[in-house]
C-alpha cells in the first residue's frame, strides 16, 4: 500500500479530484475492505463493496430472527401473523403436524412478526423457514 | 398390481444411491429423506428430489418413523425403499407404510416380526424342518442359563433375542465365567436392543458364515438365488462376501438352498431376504442363524454370480407382479468377491476416521464394480457408519477372482482419512485366504498375530 505523506495543517487538506481518484486506485489495490481516513474537520471514507454486504448481513442478523421447522409435516399457524405482531420467546406461532405427531413452533425471541414466509397447509421440511422475527433488544 | 410412480428412499450412504439408480432406471421418480449432514450428500443430488427430515443424529433423522412415512406422503411417493440397517428391519416402519397407503418394498410387518425376533424365528426354522444351534430359547436366569448350557456343552454363546447384525453377542468358554457373561449379556441386550431377553446357543468353534439370497412374491412363488460366504468378519462385522461357497461341500450347499426356500415358504415370504447359517467345519453340520427381511449389504456378490438386479425384483415384487425368474433359471456363473472399504484405521483398532476425503481414485475394468457414495471432496461425516464403498469383482475362478480383487485393491486410493484397503490387501496375502481355509475367528486371530501387525504398521507409516 502507497504510503500518504504527512500532512501538516488542515489547509494541506485539500484534495483535488485527481487526488480523490488517485486515493480510490490505491484502496482498491490494497485489498482493504475499509478506509476511515479523518483529519481535524474532514472525513473521507471508502468500503469495499463486500465489505458493505458484510456489514449489513451481519446487521441484518442481529436483528431478525427465523423461526424454522421443526419437523418435516404440514404447518399450520395458530392465527394470522400481521407484520408487526409483537411476540414473546413463548408466542405459540403454530404447529408442524406429521404422521403421528404435532410439534410447536414457537417465537424463541422476543420482536415483531416481520414476515410469515409461506402460507398455511404448506408442507414443510425440517429446517424449513416459516417466519422471520425482528428482534427487539433485550 | 400397484403401478409405481414415485419412491422415497429411507436411508443414506452407498444402498441409497444403488436404490436411486435403479428405480431411474426403472423409469421411477425418486426422493429421498435426508439428515442435515446428508443435505449436499451423493445421493441428495442424484434424487429426483431431496428432503431434509431432520438432524443428523439417526435417531433424530433415519431412525425416525413419524419423519419418513410424513416426508414420503409429503412429497407424493407412492412406495417406500428402506434400503438395509436403520429402519429396514422395523416392523412398526411397514405398519406405517400401511396405515397411509404408502407401499412398502419389503416383506409384510408380521413376517418382519415373525422372523426379526430371533427367538421366534428359531421356532418357524425348527418347525419348517431347518436344522438350528443345538440350544435354549428364552434364558430367564442365571439358574436356567447354567442349566442350559450344561445340556449343550461349553463353549456357548449369548446372544440378545432381539439383536441381529452380530451385535448383542458373548461367548462364555467356561461355567465359571457364565455367571459374569450372562449378567452382560443382557445389560448390553437392553442397552442395544432395548429388551434383556437373551437366548443360549452352542459356540461353533471352527464356523463358516454361509447365507442364501431369496426372493418371494405375492404370488406364493420363492426362489433362491445361491448362497454368499461372508466367513471373513471381525466382531461379528462381515469384511469380505464371495460366492459361490466353494470351500463347503456341495451336498451342504444344496440342503442350505433348499432349507432356505422351505423356510421363507412357511412364512409366505414376499420380498428379498437372506437366510443365514452356520456351518460347523468340525461337525460337518449346518445350523439356522437368522434371516434378514431386507436387501443385504453384499447383494451385489449375488447380482455378479446371476446376472438378477434384486433391487429391481423387490420393487417389481412390490407392484404385486409375479416373479419374472424361475428356479432353474437361474444361474451361478464364476466366483465373485466383495470387500468391505471403511473409514478406520485399522493398525489403530479400527478406529472410526471421519474427515474430508482429498483424493479418491477406484479401480475400474470389465470385471470391477464399485458401489459407492463417496467422492473427492466429500466429508465423511462422524455420525453414521463408517462404509465408504465396496469393491466388488469377478473372476473365472477363486483364484483368479482372488487375484483379481488384490490388483484393484492395489490401484483403489484414497487420501485424506484412514481406511482399509491396506488391511484388506495385507489379507488377501494370506495363504489362509488363499486356500479358502477360514473360519470366522480367522480375521481376530490375524488381528493378534505379530507378523500380520508389523504388515499394518508398516503400510501407516
Amino acid at each position: 500500500m502507497t504510503a500518504l505523506k504527512p500532512l501538516q495543517s488542515d489547509e494541506e487538506w485539500a484534495f483535488s479530484d485527481s487526488d480523490v481518484c488517485r486515493l480510490i486506485r490505491v484502496f482498491k489495490a490494497s485489498g482493504s475492505r475499509s478506509l476511515d481516513l479523518r483529519h481535524l474537520s474532514t472525513r473521507l471514507k471508502l468500503k469495499a463493496p463486500s465489505f458493505v454486504e458484510y456489514e449489513t448481513a451481519t446487521e441484518a442478523e442481529r436483528t431478525t430472527k427465523q423461526v424454522k421447522s421443526t419437523g418435516v409435516g404440514t404447518f399450520h399457524a395458530i392465527r394470522e401473523w400481521a407484520p408487526g405482531t409483537s411476540v414473546t420467546a413463548e408466542t405459540l406461532l403454530g404447529h408442524v403436524r406429521s404422521v403421528s405427531r404435532e410439534r410447536e413452533l414457537r417465537a424463541e425471541c422476543n420482536g415483531v412478526i416481520a414476515a410469515q414466509l409461506v402460507p398455511d397447509c404448506t408442507f414443510l421440511a425440517y429446517g424449513d423457514p416459516v417466519f422471520e422475527i425482528r428482534v427487539c433488544p433485550a | 398390481m400397484t403401478a409405481l410412480k414415485r419412491i422415497f428412499i429411507a436411508n443414506r450412504g452407498e444402498i441409497a444411491v444403488r436404490v436411486i439408480r435403479a428405480c431411474h432406471e426403472a423409469g421411477l421418480e425418486t426422493v429421498i429423506g435426508v439428515s442435515e449432514a446428508d443435505i449436499d450428500s451423493l445421493p441428495a443430488q442424484l434424487a429426483s428430489r431431496s428432503i431434509c427430515i431432520g438432524p443428523a443424529p439417526s435417531w433424530a433423522s433415519y431412525l425416525d418413523i413419524d419423519a419418513a412415512v410424513t416426508a414420503a406422503l409429503g412429497t407424493g411417493c407412492d412406495a417406500l425403499h428402506p434400503g438395509y440397517g436403520f429402519l429396514a428391519e422395523n416392523a412398526d416402519l411397514s405398519d406405517a407404510c400401511a396405515r397411509v397407503g404408502v407401499t412398502f418394498v419389503g416383506p409384510k410387518a408380521e413376517t418382519i416380526r415373525s422372523l426379526g425376533d430371533k427367538v421366534s424365528a428359531r421356532r418357524l426354522a425348527q418347525k419348517a424342518g431347518v436344522p438350528v444351534v443345538p440350544g435354549r430359547d428364552n434364558v430367564s436366569s442365571y439358574e436356567d442359563a447354567l442349566k442350559a448350557a450344561e445340556e449343550i456343552g461349553f463353549p456357548i454363546l449369548l446372544k440378545a433375542a432381539k439383536g441381529g447384525g452380530g451385535r448383542g453377542m458373548q461367548v462364555v468358554q467356561s461355567a465359571d465365567r457364565l455367571h459374569n457373561g450372562f449378567d452382560n449379556a443382557r445389560a448390553e441386550a437392553l442397552a442395544s436392543f432395548g429388551d434383556d431377553t437373551v437366548y443360549i446357543e452352542r459356540f461353533v468353534r471352527l464356523a463358516r458364515h454361509v447365507e442364501v439370497q431369496v426372493l418371494g412374491d405375492r404370488h406364493g412363488n420363492i426362489i433362491h438365488l445361491g448362497e454368499r460366504d461372508c466367513t471373513l468378519q471381525r466382531r461379528h462385522q462381515k469384511i469380505v462376501e464371495e460366492g459361490p461357497a466353494c470351500d463347503v461341500p456341495a451336498a451342504r450347499v444344496e440342503e442350505m438352498r433348499k432349507a432356505a426356500v422351505e423356510l421363507v415358504r412357511s412364512v409366505a415370504y414376499q420380498g428379498a431376504g437372506t437366510v443365514e447359517f452356520i456351518f460347523d467345519q468340525d461337525r460337518n453340520e449346518f445350523y439356522f442363524l437368522e434371516v434378514n427381511t431386507r436387501i443385504q449389504v453384499e447383494h451385489p456378490v449375488t447380482e455378479m454370480l446371476t446376472g438378477v438386479d434384486l433391487v429391481a425384483e423387490q420393487l417389481n415384487i412390490a407392484t404385486g407382479a409375479p416373479l419374472a425368474l424361475k428356479q432353474n433359471q437361474i444361474r451361478l456363473t464364476g466366483h465373485v468377491i466383495e470387500c468391505r472399504i471403511n473409514a478406520e484405521a485399522a493398525a489403530d483398532d479400527f478406529r472410526p476416521s471421519p474427515g474430508e476425503i482429498i483424493q479418491w481414485s477406484v479401480p475400474e475394468g470389465k470385471d470391477i464394480r464399485v458401489d459407492t457414495h463417496c467422492y473427492p471432496g466429500y466429508i465423511v461425516p462422524t455420525h453414521y457408519d463408517s462404509l465408504l464403498a465396496k469393491l466388488i469383482v469377478v473372476g473365472r475362478d477363486r483364484g483368479d477372482a482372488l487375484q483379481r480383487m488384490s490388483e484393484a485393491l492395489r490401484t483403489f486410493s484414497i487420501f485424506g482419512i484412514d481406511n482399509t484397503i491396506s488391511f484388506l490387501g495385507a489379507l488377501f496375502e494370506r495363504h489362509e485366504v488363499k486356500s479358502g481355509a477360514i473360519n470366522t475367528r480367522l480375521v481376530e486371530s490375524l488381528l493378534e498375530d505379530s507378523e500380520f501387525i508389523k504388515r499394518l504398521e508398516g503400510e501407516r507409516q
